[in-house]
């Protein structure tokens, strides 16, 4: 197939995909996996650092060693959370891919395990803001009435506030699993070989960057919209998604 | 000994005082109902008796233990005292039967079959043996109740505290709730209750007590409270309460 003329808007589309989607299909699941591993491993690790950033401090019966270390944990939990939420990615990006790689630690760092780390620690920032809030929202009952059986805080926490704060959270992790799908754009950046890359590449071989972008365009929307579908369905499930008719 | 003390207990919030030097006996078999206007500090008594709430100076023992003393084990001391609250706090991620399972299993380490046949046992007693497997928010008022009281009595405690349990009710469904009290009360359970509802207090109380700013302004029998207290406080409040029972 020949490379259509530069008038033949419909067809070049087509012409590009046909001869690039090898390589776009890579790009769209690269983008898949990092969004998958990004927002798994970003609720895991956030579930922790959330736990880390609410703890209780028994100012009566925690001796003062533990008092400390409580707040020390708590204090650099939400420093951390800061930092990640007010720098862009594609900034933490450059720095930790091109930090690491200079420091020469790991002989296996290469732009696709750098990006999957970095979009997982930028997650893990966001999640837990999204924890603290599903944390927030369960009635201040349910712990008190924990505690008055005997269960201890942390039993209390894993048993029946922290299931309750996650069903709260769905809503909002959903959300970030779709924000995922198209930030990571942004890690073309330190050459990890996203859909944003593999769409790149087959733009400057061929100078029709038009058309290459709204092949872009067109895949980012039909997956961001199946994501959207789909995490409202999980929504339903689990009865989280309520219905406000006025 | 009585089975709990209170000692000279005081507590503020925010340098307001709630709770002013308080001192109280309860024995074993007791029912003894805390009656006061709202702000009176009778909750914020009920919930330092099972440290829900941290008294900042006073002791109170509950069987020899000095709870306020920071190496006394609370959650030990928790199992063997159960609340009852307003607003019936079941754990809205699990069902009926899980609910009354949690502690059984959770703190007593008891076997899944064990705690079962435990929780079927108290669901029973309070009429709701057959929503076992139902959700709290599927149930009405009364009956989320009845399931918080079963919750409470699976860890066969010594005392059982109940704050403003039917307060939270439709008028209708108040009575299926104190009928379950008035039941444990009959049984022999020793029993701390605040509450607003002053025919319930008269009938089932061995003593009431009387709140007001904090203090405790009269303690006796229900005779005593509700018909021959010199007390101008005391009367000036049952007066109160007499006047707006409606006549037919």
């Amino acid at each position: 197939m020949e490379l259509p003329d530069q008038s033949e808007f419909f067809k070049t589309i087509i012409y590009l995909f046909v001869t690039y989607y090898k390589i776009i299909l890579y790009g769209l699941g690269v983008t898949i996996l990092l969004s998958v591993v990004g927002t798994v491993g970003g609720f895991v690790l956030a579930l922790g650092l959330t736990q880390q950033r609410v703890i209780h401090i028994d100012k009566k019966r925690d001796t003062k060693f533990v008092r400390i270390f409580k707040q020390v944990f708590k204090t650099l939990g939400d420093w951390y959370v800061t930092l990640l939420r007010g720098t862009p990615m594609i900034v933490q990006a450059m720095i930790i891919y091109y930090g690491i790689a200079t420091l020469d630690i790991f002989p296996w760092w290469s732009p696709l395990p750098a990006g999957l780390i970095i979009v997982t620690l930028n997650t893990t920032a966001y999640i837990s803001e999204v924890l603290r809030g599903g944390l927030q929202a369960v009635p201040i009952g349910q712990m008190e009435a924990s505690r008055s059986l005997g269960l201890t805080y942390n039993k209390a926490m894993r048993k029946v506030v922290w299931p309750q704060a996650i069903k709260n959270s769905l809503p909002g992790i959903g959300n970030e699993f779709v924000v995922n799908l198209k930030d990571t754009a942004v890690l073309s950046v330190i050459s990890v070989t996203d859909l944003f890359y593999a769409v790149t590449q087959s733009a400057s071989a061929t100078y029709r960057t038009i058309e290459a972008f709204v092949i872009a365009a067109i895949i980012y929307l039909i997956i961001t919209y199946i994501s959207s579908k789909f995490v409202n369905y999980l929504q339903k499930r689990v009865g989280t998604a309520k219905v406000v008719k006025v | 000994m009585s089975l709990l003390s209170v000692q000279n207990v005081s507590k503020s919030y925010d340098d307001t005082p709630i709770l002013k030097n308080v001192s109280l006996d309860i024995n074993k078999g007791e029912v003894i109902t805390i009656i006061g206007q709202s702000g009176s500090g009778k909750t914020t008594l009920l919930r330092c008796l099972n440290l829900l709430a941290e008294p900042d100076s006073g002791h109170i023992y509950f069987l020899y233990d000095d709870l306020t003393d920071s190496t006394t084990d609370i959650n030990k001391m928790r199992q063997q005292m159960g609340m009852v609250f307003q607003s019936f706090n079941l754990f809205s991620n699990l069902s009926v039967i899980e609910n009354c399972m949690l502690a059984l299993t959770e703190v007593l380490k008891m076997d899944k079959k064990q705690a079962e046949e435990r929780a079927v046992k108290y669901l029973t007693k309070v009429g709701m043996q057959n929503f076992i497997h139902k959700s709290p928010h599927t149930l009405s008022g009364g009956q989320q109740q009845r399931v918080a009281i079963a919750r409470a009595l699976c860890m066969e405690p010594q005392l059982m505290l109940f704050d403003e349990p039917t307060s939270a009710l439709d008028p209708l469904l108040v009575d299926e709730v104190l009928n379950v009290i008035k039941d444990l009360a009959k049984e022999g359970m020793t029993m701390v209750i605040v509450t607003h509802e002053m025919s319930f207090a008269y009938e089932i109380s061995n003593r009431i007590i009387l709140m007001d700013e904090g203090e405790i302004v009269e303690e006796g029998s229900p005779e005593q409270i509700f018909k021959t207290s010199q007390n101008p406080k005391t009367r000036n409040f049952i007066g109160n309460f007499l006047k707006k029972q409606i006549k037919l």
